[in-house]
């Protein structure tokens, strides 16, 4: 195995040696397995074990990186030499004034490496990936056409040359499922996607009834005409989706300096309900993107965003933190879905696990105090417009409540609304806070929110 | 030149970029190694001896480098390298694959081991027995056909040329962002199989994005350019930098004052980029034969049968030159190809990779992909687009009475199970007594797509494709592009 704190040590001493002031390494390597079902039957398993090492160089404000994979010690080299040719020909970036200073690491982090991960080898994951067939395929007519459930264990080291020297070891779990039920124009698909930092204690069979019954849901759909206005609940992973592709631009401390975030110039504004508050907390128990260190070594620390609807403050990585005089630890390059790749790109403004905490209402509880509502368990693809909050998203699997009960499934139609003005009209927020995943778009920071239930959306169908 | 030759086989590409100490390090460092087509062949055998019914073996170097300029000052200008080496056998039904950045002939055959010992696990849990013995085993060394290679042009000139176009964004106080990108892909590919292919190939891709936001008041819109495709440094001399960050800069100047959408079914005059999402997101993934195969696609029992107007008629073309999805080879080292998929509005069949072509019984189609060489191998599309029509734009939007006409996209999703259309155009404008009146911003297009392929009355003769990523689902990314003309139908609009 290739020692990622020796060849950190070797680079930051190799730069020295050519005059090089400042230099920052990330290495990491990772062991992942992957497990596909096809047609309820096991398919194709995938066994990885890789390295990387991504460099960033200043000579003076001349700033360069470069990335590689390691086959062996000599490839980082590769890779310096590449980060310092790229710092000489880029032209001065006047912002840029350091990496970041040591410091020490005061947060722990719990429940973020889970043993049995680095010991099941792709077999097993195969079996466990075979439970959630059996699962779904116990109701009558369900199949199972494509499923995988992907697991890997992460290490990465980052140093620089201000002697930062910090690192952080991870497991991760991906489970996504698809379902079939019906024939070609009556059919139904349920779908699931479960990110985990543990396999331990992961619940396959009940991943594999959920699948089944969204199935069923989907096939009896009906598609809906024309239009309605009306409470609306929003399940939790979807709502964190919608966070991350919204509130997640609008915080950063990335786009507030390059005037692209529709709030820079809001800070202390009352910008939502009273009763929201939303967290950004690298330190959450079992969190994706959870350690006691950003991906450049800054201590991790939990900090509210929104609180009492009132926008208190933004995330910044080191650089933009510089520019604006702010507090770092939001530099990420680790992906949620996966940590491969991780050490191709520099550090980026992101968020860590994007949190509204629970309110203390059940999903049952939503449903049963609408007279008349709409509920939406799964879009298409949860994409909010970032600038304006202005949003129309097809939903794939959702329902109209009526009397506090669901009345029916439906299909071909479009929630419209607005979500940054739908924050200022949350009628109830759930206790089922779940980890969403990242947002399909980009595979950074993930989000940990419950249900919610807005006022001002609009169901739109077929005429 | 004999010595880049040697270095080249062991896997070790950018040597002149190197000093000559450089190359004497890694001859020393290889020295004793057989040349990589060697090692995936050993590779190969390896796997067969141990009871392997198929196996091939994949060496990829991918080299990429971009410079981001924001606000016109450089942001990022990176390097990036990633070779590595992946192993698939086949035992009965079952599949295993390894891969690893170790290039060495020991841990390459310790992965082959590995790779079978997987596919074994599972071999006879598998419901199917797959065979793979028809296929015609190739040996063809192709070079990425492109007039100017990016790493023979100095970097100054690519920083000069982002420079530029984020420089003209600039167009009026009001664009408080500009945001400008230049990127290069160069790949090489060695491919060997137990059938004998030995195949080795380049694919040299560039790339030009610029992207504006603007803001009046608390309100702030955005919009963006691209230009892409498997063309070599040509394609960046082409483009005019100052034209293209202009029109992205007025563009999102126009959206401050654009109009909230309508929302409902209505006709909308879709341009390229939205019909191509049609062609790519509903109709393009459902006729992916690994979804067929599994009766996961609406389309699985559809071929011969009407899907659409007569007026439509879609392709799947590998081959298109210059196209961002225009590949030799694919990952499984079939040669690319036109398929066709729906002609005049019949369906006529599918994309296939090796397995679903031999499950079958046609031959495969080149759309066997993996993202790279640690991903596995999917059914993927390359270029997909629908054929021009007979009509003109300015036609189109005059036998409008009331409607939408889009332009760019933002995004698509697909749905091979239920047949749902969903996609994002950054904008649009309203037609209104055949006439383009105000512009709005982005809004989402919903609907069954076969309700909507029916209602096609009016196809273009202008003709374009858009290159990008897809995933299958959410991952597996790999480069495509999608487009064709302008096609008029009646379509669900949403937007806030």
């Amino acid at each position: 195995m290739i020692d990622l704190s020796s060849i950190n040590e070797r680079v930051i001493s190799r730069a020295s040696k050519e005059g090089i002031s400042a230099v920052e390494s990330f290495s990491a390597s990772w062991s992942s397995k992957s497990a596909y079902i096809e047609d309820s039957s096991p398919n194709f398993a995938i066994e990885n074990q890789q390295s990387g090492i991504g460099l960033k160089v200043a000579m003076g404000k001349k700033v360069g990186f470069a990335s590689s994979s390691l086959e062996k010690d000599e490839d980082a080299i590769s890779a310096l030499d590449a980060a310092i040719r790229i710092a000489k020909l880029s032209p001065e970036d006047s912002y840029f004034e350091s990496f970041p200073p040591t410091k020490g690491v005061t947060g722990t982090v719990e429940g973020v490496y889970d043993e049995s991960i680095p010991e099941s080898t792709s077999a097993d994951i195969m079996d466990k990936a075979m439970i959630v067939v059996r699962s779904a395929i116990a109701t009558k007519g369900v199949e199972v056409p494509k499923g995988m459930i992907r697991v890997q264990d992460y290490e990465f080291k980052i140093s620089n040359s201000n002697g930062l020297e910090n690192g952080h070891k991870g497991t991760l779990m991906f489970l996504a499922f698809s379902s079939k039920i019906g024939e070609a124009g009556k059919s139904g698909e349920g779908i699931e996607k479960v990110y985990s930092t543990h396999l331990k204690g992961m619940d396959f069979d009940s991943a594999g009834e959920k699948i089944s019954r969204r199935a069923l849901n989907t096939m009896n759909a009906t598609p809906f005409k024309g239009k309605l206005e009306a409470p609306t609940i929003i399940a939790n992973a979807e709502v964190g989706q919608m966070l991350l592709s919204s509130v997640a631009f609008a915080v950063s401390g990335e786009n507030v300096n390059k005037r692209r975030s529709p709030w820079a110039d809001k800070i202390g504004t009352q910008m939502f309900s009273e009763t929201l508050d939303i967290e950004d907390r690298p330190l959450l128990p079992g969190g994706m993107q959870s350690a006691p260190i950003d991906d450049e070594g800054t201590p991790s620390v939990d900090k509210t965003l929104i609180e009492k609807g009132v926008l208190k403050r933004f995330i910044y990585d080191h650089y933009n933190a510089g520019i604006a005089k702010g507090q770092g630890g939001n530099g990420f390059r680790r992906g949620v879905g996966t940590i491969e790749k991780s050490h191709v790109l520099p550090a980026r403004c992101s968020v860590s696990n994007l949190t509204i905490p629970p309110g203390n209402k059940s999903l049952d509880d939503m449903i049963s105090e609408l007279d008349k509502g709409i509920y939406v368990e799964k879009f298409a693809a949860p994409e909010v417009n970032p600038f304006s909050g202005a949003f129309g998203l097809e939903v794939r699997n959702a329902a109209l409540i009526e009397k506090g009960e669901i009345r029916e499934y439906v299909k071909f139609a479009l929630l419209t609304g607005n979500l940054y003005e739908g924050l200022g009209k949350v009628l109830m927020i759930g206790n089922d806070c779940s980890f969403g995943g990242p947002w399909i778009i980009s595979d950074s920071g993930d989000s940990y929110c419950p249900s919610v239930t807005f006022e001002g959306f609009q169901l739109v169908g077929q005429d | 030149m004999i010595f880049q030759t040697l270095l080249s086989t062991n896997g070790v590409y950018m040597v002149n970029r190197r000093s000559p100490l450089w190359y004497i390090f890694t001859v020393l460092r290889y020295w004793g190694e057989i040349p990589m087509m060697e090692r995936l062949s050993k590779s190969v055998e390896k796997t067969m001896e141990m009871g392997a019914h198929f196996a091939d073996a994949r060496f990829e170097d991918r080299k990429t480098a971009t410079i981001l300029v924001v606000n016109d000052e450089l942001r990022d200008y990176q390097d990036l390298s990633n070779r590595g080496v992946g192993i698939r056998a086949l035992v009965g039904g079952s599949w295993g694959q390894t891969s690893t950045s170790r290039l060495d002939t020991e841990s390459l055959l310790e992965a082959a081991e590995r790779a079978v010992r997987i596919a074994k696990h599972s071999a006879e849990k598998v419901k199917k027995e797959v065979s793979l013995d028809s296929v015609k085993p190739t040996r063809k060394s192709i070079a990425a056909r492109v007039k100017k290679n990016p790493k023979d042009v100095d970097s100054e000139s690519k920083l000069s040329f982002t420079m530029d176009l984020s420089k003209s964004q600039k167009v009026d106080d009001r664009v408080v962002n500009t945001n400008s990108r230049y990127g290069e892909r160069i790949y090489d590919f060695l491919l060997v199989n137990s059938l004998g292919s030995e195949l080795e190939w380049e694919e040299i891709r560039t790339l030009a994005v610029a992207s504006s936001v603007a803001a009046e008041g608390n309100k702030r819109e955005f919009s963006y350019d691209v230009v892409d495709g498997t063309r070599g440094y040509e394609l960046i001399e082409e483009i005019d930098p100052n034209e293209m960050g202009e029109k992205v800069g007025s563009e999102s100047v126009e959206l401050l004052h654009a109009k909230r959408p309508p929302n409902g079914m209505m006709t909308v005059v879709a341009d390229p980029d939205i019909s191509g999402l049609l062609a790519h997101e509903v109709m393009g993934h459902a006729s992916e034969a690994d979804e067929v195969v599994k009766e996961r696609s609406f389309l699985t029992q559809m071929v011969g049968r009407k899907v659409g107007s007569d007026l439509i008629s879609m392709v799947d073309d590998g081959t298109y030159p210059g196209a961002n999805g225009t590949i030799p080879f694919d990952s499984e080292g079939t040669p690319s190809a036109h398929t066709q998929i729906i002609e005049k509005g019949v369906y006529r069949g599918f994309m296939h990779s090796l397995e679903t072509a031999s499950e079958m019984g046609v031959d495969p189609t080149g759309n066997g992909r993996a993202e790279d060489f640690s991903r596995r191998i999917w059914v993927r599309m390359t270029n997909t687009y629908f054929e021009e029509g007979s009509d003109n734009l300015d036609e189109m939007i005059g036998e409008t009475k009331e409607g939408v006409l889009t332009s760019k996209a933002m995004r698509g999703m697909e749905d091979p199970v239920g047949g749902g259309f969903e996609a994002v155009a950054l904008k649009g404008y309203i037609i209104k007594n055949g006439e383009v009146t105000d512009p709005i911003p982005s809004f989402t297009l919903t609907g069954s797509a076969l309700d909507i392929l029916n209602t096609v009355d009016m196809v273009s003769k202008e003709f374009k494709i858009s290159g990008g990523t897809c995933g299958k689902g959410e991952e597996d990314w790999v480069n495509v592009s999608s487009g064709g003309p302008f096609i008029r139908a009646k379509i669900v609009v949403g937007g806030a």
